[in-house]
């Protein structure tokens, strides 16, 4: 493997890393619930960022190309480890329905939100994990289908759903936390 | 109304505040990590090579002797190896090259790239000269020792050989009963998010 990348390469990759580091911690995070498998998924997810910049012609945009690597990384990863559907995982659908409003306690932790969001997450298919975590990156839908090759008009289905899920497992803790 | 949706759309992006403030440490890996990294993964494929070679040598030299029923036993105890390590190494994990993930991995948008995947998967369970092979070539390693056992009237001698054909057997349609399923479902999922 040629590992002398070009300057252009590996500007690319130092911006980007730069720009979108912390949101590829966050989803490997997402991804990978052990932290020392997560280490091995991150430095996986960076390795095939700095490779996609040999080939990075402009044809989308430097975040649209980012969260493709990246996502597409981490499905490769969770489709390797066998995960693709092994009991636990669920669609938004099936998880909107599972919760009852009022079930969880009102005011929560910033840690216990986060904790639950994780939980939340780690259950979901692919396709609805990368669309629950685009938008909790703060995306649109178009932008989300752009990334993910799914209509907007279906993103935006997802994201009322995931909305309404938040809401029941979120709800009232909002407004607690700085 | 317009307050009830300016709450939930408070919660909301109170909700994505704090996973967007989650503490990081973002550091862009120097190309030494990147060329240790890449060798590390060079390095567990060539590990698994290597041990493939020896165990094949040691299959042959156990083959040009098989005459002895000790060699004959440990052509079959190699074969048995042979099997369980492709299936492990290769079989299980059916793992891609994570090399040149990122050649590809931009150029395809997550569903497509999800799709292709899936596919890749199925076609690997559903290949039945990948689930026959190695029991064939568990057959043909073990055929000297049978004959040596069933000459010398050592019946005994086909428990190892019954015991691991059936686990064998067993582990590889449990495991593509388990998966198989679920591959599918995800792939009718995946056409009828594409239909919409």
């Amino acid at each position: 493997m040629n590992l002398s990348g070009s300057a252009g390469q590996d500007a690319l990759y130092q911006q980007a890393i730069d720009t979108y580091g912390s949101a590829i911690e966050r989803l490997a995070r997402a991804y990978e619930a052990a932290a020392d498998k997560r280490d091995d998924l991150l430095q996986e997810i960076h390795l095939a960022l700095w490779r996609s910049f040999q080939v990075f012609e402009d044809r989308c945009s430097l975040r649209t190309w980012i969260y493709r690597v990246a996502h597409n990384a981490a499905i490769s990863y969770v489709v390797r480890q066998s995960r693709v559907n092994s009991a636990g995982f669920a669609s938004l659908a099936e998880l909107e329905t599972a919760f009852e409003p009022g079930q969880y306690e009102q005011q929560v932790e910033r840690r216990l939100v986060l904790e639950r969001l994780f939980k939340l997450i780690h259950r979901l298919k692919p396709l609805d994990r990368q669309i629950m975590l685009l938008y909790l990156e703060d995306m649109d839908a178009t932008t989300i289908g752009e990334i993910t090759g799914l209509s907007p008009g279906y993103v935006r289905t997802q994201i009322y759903r995931i909305k309404a899920i938040l809401k029941n497992r979120f709800h009232g803790s909002g407004g607690h936390h700085g | 109304m317009a307050a009830e949706g300016i709450m939930a759309e408070l919660e909301m992006d109170e909700v994505r505040s704090i996973w967007t403030s989650q503490p990081t440490a973002p550091r862009a890996m120097s190309q030494q990590e990147m060329l240790d990294k890449a060798n590390k993964l060079k390095f567990a494929g060539r590990s698994k090579l290597a041990l493939f070679s020896a165990l094949g040598i040691l299959l042959v030299v156990f083959g040009v002797n098989d005459h002895d029923i000790r060699f004959a036993f440990g052509k079959f105890i190699v074969a048995c190896l042979l099997v369980a390590g492709w299936e492990t190494a290769y079989g299980f994990k059916n793992e891609l090259d994570i090399l040149s993930l990122g050649l590809n991995a931009g150029t395809s948008s997550s569903l497509a790239f999800y799709r292709s995947e899936l596919l890749r998967r199925r076609s690997f369970f559903e290949s039945h000269q990948r689930t026959l092979a190695p029991a064939l070539f568990l057959v043909l390693g073990s055929l000297r020792f049978v004959a040596l056992s069933l000459r010398s009237g050592a019946f005994i001698n086909l428990t190892p050989l019954g015991v691991f054909l059936a686990g064998w057997l067993a582990f590889t349609v449990l495991r593509k009963r388990r998966e198989l399923p679920a591959i599918e479902n995800e792939i009718l999922a995946l056409n009828l998010i594409e239909r919409r």
